[in-house]
């Protein structure tokens, strides 16, 4: 059968422990096969203060997450690929269920079990948006535990956490556990404008988690989860200043509830598993968009989502055979509201002065101070697939294939309005004003855009076992599905105002919003071994990547803001991943490292202004590193124990645009904590970047000036943690 | 077939043989003029302003039939002139031709069978060519001989053209672009036309801007075969609003009904600098424009 990571394992690699054996649908084949994966357990998880999938960056190697803006950002990089709108290229299982949104993947997720990185694409078996890896995290089950668990945590910044879970058995065949969490933040960085913290944040998450087991071969997992967050400003600050200085309100706002169903029967050579889940978001972003004390504009995108997935698969093993296949098919529905309003400076300067300047004569000046583009979209999307996969064991051999087959349409419905007029003064050759005309600017443009994908996703593996380790080769192929870039209808409103005023060129929307699948060849090879029986074990593997048509983040040059997609010509990537451990056979020292190394550019790309062929891609980093010594000593007080552990992590250096002409260099960011504790409690004292190192996680362009927000400072702490086991 | 499609086009099928049916595609081909010229009469002219052509192509047989309303010939106003059994194709450059020495002839409902000889009908299927993006805006030209005396030259308007754009500055530095759209329509009242640009690009760097050129005097030479437009100086204008900053003088343009159009104007940049700018476009190079976008 097919067991999580119990809790309390330390070792990278997952042990299995015959408990209460919970099926969870887990979509991995029978053995595990050679996939470059980082796992993480339980102690380790709550030692290094992993609490969101953020947590994990540079942990894992060529992983990178920075935390910018606000939970809504989940720009994840992996190997060079990455997003910072809309697709993900990494996909993301919580307990089996996938979540398709970006958008929802930072919430703090309360007990987790254990956490794996499967690196490299996994498009076979996760399909749409798993082209750079697969990320799955679970959380820990009523099958695995019973009894009380609590943990309250006090840190820097006002920065508070508590959390109470309780795994219950009310009868033989029935397990459930009910977790709340609660946290809270000051924020680290202030509003120069207003004296106000930014990005402060009050967040909760409820999870409840039902198993039932009428017999040793069915299983029935019910997992709900509901997440609220309310968050304040975006700490972005001007690269002039050095200072975070805005006048209008930033906030992002965010409720989600998710619900997954998994029903799997285990017969003597198959599992059969189904997975339901729907899902419903409902957030609402506001941003002073121009990020300065001055009036420019603000924008605010409020979206409701609901979305239905099923997965129906199979495995089982035979002899030397072994398969995995099945179906998949989702639905999401988005409605989403996009106002742009513009207030006077930014009617001035983006608008009024670009016509003045050019036209003195004949002066123009909008009516009303205040000038609304207004934007809702609907956008249905839904997609199958059929996916298989098999394995042949050979002797030492493991060859290993698989094929997918994905189809997608989505659509755009779009609604653009704007409702205002602008007068035309002449100045005369006295210099008096008189007005010439006034003209009104009506906009009310509706549209449907539609777009349908289809993809043949196939993956080649061979392996060679030996008792000194694996050695394999894989060939991939990954896929990043294509859609709307809803954010871009401000900038497509906002040009059609000026064209209206004769002010701009005229161009078809669907080519400036839709954006085209990515896609591309992955060849991979490595070796991983485990020795002495699981004290000392590593990685190392080598990739290439070829990525055709890649979705790029780019900000349209001149005096405006948001962000536009395009497909970028072509892109590689090249690299290689280490990962190692060794603990001592008394089990006092424990050492890990782990180092990704990355080379992305571009191949061919240009963007009708400039060739980057050979630049970096950026927003990617070149270097990540992780490194963790930790010491555990048993002390003379009671059934104490002390664990100290020093840890660093490490990325870049990181390039902020295509030109290559702004860039984080490398940093390291050190931290420790001392851990007291005994088989029910546990006192951790912890910091975070004690060298208060400064670095940036992001840097962006608006209205031709530039931003970047700050990496997280300094940042220490307590953390208690009781647990009252009843088994 | 698949412009056909897209257009909406109405498609038949027709045959007396019940076993083999012929694709028929019919289209409108509205908004033409067409100048009349009386050969036995000093070639004097006269102007027909609501002419619009229903063409039908049988791509079976390679035959096309034309109807042609709105025309007056002379002091014969026909309701409409049907002409069949024209042989028809398309050529490497994309234009339709339909030509007949002489085609045959339908007799009108009042009894009247006109004669038609070298008649000659060129049209060209375009979509998206910006600022009618979207939409479908076919060139057309044609002409023919009514009863051997009246010479009929026609075309559809607003002309629609792209192709390069080139000006140069006083130092000889030149600027060229494939960018600019040019829209010409012809008020045959007040025998004015109105030349609009849209993305207007004359320097580099120059924001792209749709520059309306207004009031142009007009004339109509050679029986309908070349237009000419012509003024000394204009302020243009963009979007509303009248720019004198770049005022525009020595404009010259001439237009061949199926062809194209040579554009010349100087424009006084912020009354520093002039620009001589021409333009030598055609119905066809409208790709390169909406790449361009």
């Amino acid at each position: 059968m097919y067991a999580q990571a119990a809790v309390g394992s330390d070792t990278v690699a997952a042990r299995h422990q015959l408990r209460e054996i919970e099926v969870l649908g887990v979509k991995q084949m029978p053995q595990s096969g050679p996939i470059p994966v980082t796992r993480l357990g339980g102690a380790e998880i709550r030692r290094l203060g992993i609490d969101a999938l953020k947590d994990l960056g540079d942990i894992v190697p060529n992983l990178y997450t920075p935390s910018y803006g606000s939970r809504m950002t989940s720009s994840i990089y992996m190997r060079g690929l990455g997003s910072r709108i809309d697709q993900a290229v990494v996909g993301l299982n919580i307990d089996g269920v996938p979540y398709l949104n970006k958008d929802a993947f930072d919430f703090d997720i309360p007990d987790i079990a254990s956490a794996e990185v499967l690196r490299g694409a996994q498009s076979v078996l996760n399909g749409r948006n798993a082209m750079a890896g697969q990320i799955n995290i679970y959380t820990l089950s009523p099958l695995n535990y019973r009894g009380w668990r609590f943990m309250a945590e006090y840190g820097r910044y006002n920065s508070i956490k508590a959390s109470a879970a309780g795994y219950f058995r009310p009868a033989a065949t029935l397990f459930t556990s009910l977790s709340a969490y609660y946290t809270h933040s000051d924020g680290f960085w202030k509003n120069e404008y207003n004296g106000r913290r930014t990005a402060a944040e009050n967040a909760g998450t409820l999870r409840w988690k039902t198993v039932f087991k009428p017999s040793g071969a069915h299983s029935i997992t019910n997992t709900f989860a509901a997440s609220i967050t309310r968050q304040s400003g975006y700490p972005y600050a001007s690269t002039q200043t050095g200072k975070v200085a805005y006048n209008d309100t930033c906030f992002y706002r965010r409720n989600f509830i998710s619900d997954g169903l998994t029903v799997a029967w285990a017969g003597k050579r198959v599992v059969v598993t189904s997975l339901t889940s729907v899902q419903y978001l409902d957030d609402n972003m506001t941003l002073d968009q121009d990020f300065t004390p001055a009036d420019y504009f603000t924008l605010t995108q409020r979206r409701h989502e609901f979305t239905f997935t099923e997965d129906l698969f199979t495995k089982g093993r035979r002899g030397r055979y072994s398969w995995l296949g099945g179906v998949f098919g989702f639905y999401r529905h988005t409605r989403m509201w996009a106002p742009v309003t513009f207030y006077d400076t930014g009617l001035k300067q983006l608008i009024e002065y670009r016509c003045n300047e050019m036209n003195p004569t004949y002066p123009i000046s909008w009516d009303k101070r205040e000038f609304l583009l207004d934007s809702d979209f609907t956008t249905p999307t839904g997609g199958f697939a059929l996916y298989h996969q098999s394995r042949y064991d050979l002797g030492d051999f493991t060859f290993e294939a698989g094929l997918r087959w994905d189809i997608e349409k989505t659509s755009c419905n779009y609604h653009s309005v704007a409702d205002a007029s602008y007068t035309i003064w002449h100045v005369t050759d006295g210099g008096d004003r008189e007005i010439y005309k006034q003209v009104p600017v009506d906009i009310d443009d509706r549209g449907k855009l539609s777009q349908t994908f289809s993809e043949l996703l196939p993956k080649l593996v061979i392996s060679y076992n030996r008792p000194f380790g694996q050695v394999y080769a894989s060939f991939t192929k990954g896929y990043k599905s294509g859609g709307f870039n809803s954010q871009m209808f401000s900038d497509v409103l906002q040009q059609r105002v000026m064209e209206l005023m004769g002010l701009s060129m005229s161009y078809k929307v669907e080519d400036i919003v839709t954006y085209r699948p990515e896609w591309s060849w992955n060849y991979e090879i490595g070796f991983k071994t485990s020795q002495l029986g699981g004290r000392l074990g590593g990685e190392v593997n080598a990739f290439y990547i070829d990525c055709r048509d890649q979705q790029l983040t780019v900000f349209p040059p001149g005096m405006v803001t948001g962000r536009i997609m395009t497909n970028a010509g072509r892109t590689r990537s090249f690299g290689a991943e280490m990962s190692a451990r060794y603990s001592t056979p008394d089990g006092r020292w424990a050492f890990k490292a782990s180092y990704g190394y990355t080379n992305a550019t571009f191949r061919d790309y240009n963007n009708g202004k400039a060739d980057f062929r050979g630049k970096r891609v950026p927003y990617a980093p070149e270097h990540t590193l992780f490194a963790s010594v930790l010491w555990r000593t048993p002390l003379t007080i009671g059934s104490l124990h002390a664990d100290v552990n020093l840890t660093a992590r490490g990325a870049g250096d990181i390039m902020w645009n295509e030109e290559n002409t702004a860039s984080q260099p490398f940093y390291i960011l050190p931290g420790f904590n001392i851990t007291l504790r005994n088989d029910h409690v546990s006192l951790k004292l912890w910091a975070e970047n004690f060298t208060d190192t400064r670095y940036d996680t992001f840097y962006f362009m608006s209205m031709g000036r530039s931003f970047t927000q700050r990496g997280n400072p300094l940042t220490f702490g307590a953390t208690i943690r009781m647990n009252i086991n009843n088994d | 077939m698949l412009i056909a499609a897209v257009l909406g086009i109405s498609m038949t099928s027709c045959n007396s043989d019940s076993d083999v049916k012929d694709t028929v595609t019919t289209q409108s081909l509205s908004s033409c003029y067409a100048v009349v010229s009386d050969l036995e009469n000093g070639g004097k002219t006269s102007l027909c302003t609501s002419v619009v052509i229903k063409l039908t192509l049988n791509w079976t047989t390679g035959r096309a039939e034309a109807g042609i309303t709105g025309l007056v010939i002379g002091n014969q106003t026909y309701p409409q002139i049907v002409m069949k059994d024209i042989p028809w194709g398309f050529g490497d450059d994309n234009w339709g031709s339909a030509i007949s020495a002489t085609p045959t002839m339908e007799t009108s409902a009042s009894g009247i069978t006109p004669a038609v000889t070298s008649f000659n009908l060129r049209w060209i299927d375009r979509m998206d060519f910006a600022p009618f993006v979207g939409t479908y805006d076919p060139g057309c030209s044609f002409s023919f001989i009514i009863d051997g005396r009246y010479h009929v030259i026609g075309s559809r308007q607003p002309f629609v053209f792209a192709g390069e754009t080139t000006s140069s500055d006083p130092e000889g530095k030149t600027f060229s672009t494939l960018i600019p759209v040019y829209s010409v329509g012809l008020d045959f009242k007040t025998n004015k036309a109105i030349i609009a640009i849209t993305n207007a690009q004359f320097v580099e760097g120059m924001p792209h801007m749709t520059m309306r050129f207004t009031d142009i005097p007009f004339e109509i030479k050679d029986g309908g075969s070349r237009i000419v437009l012509e003024t000394n100086s204009l302020i243009p204008s963009v979007g509303e609003s009248p720019q004198p900053n770049f005022p525009i003088s020595d404009l010259r343009a001439t237009i061949t009904p199926g062809a194209g159009m040579t554009l010349h104007f100087v424009c006084d940049y912020r009354k520093e600098k002039k620009y001589q700018v021409n333009a030598n476009v055609d119905y066809t190079n409208y790709k390169d424009a909406i790449a361009g976008i």
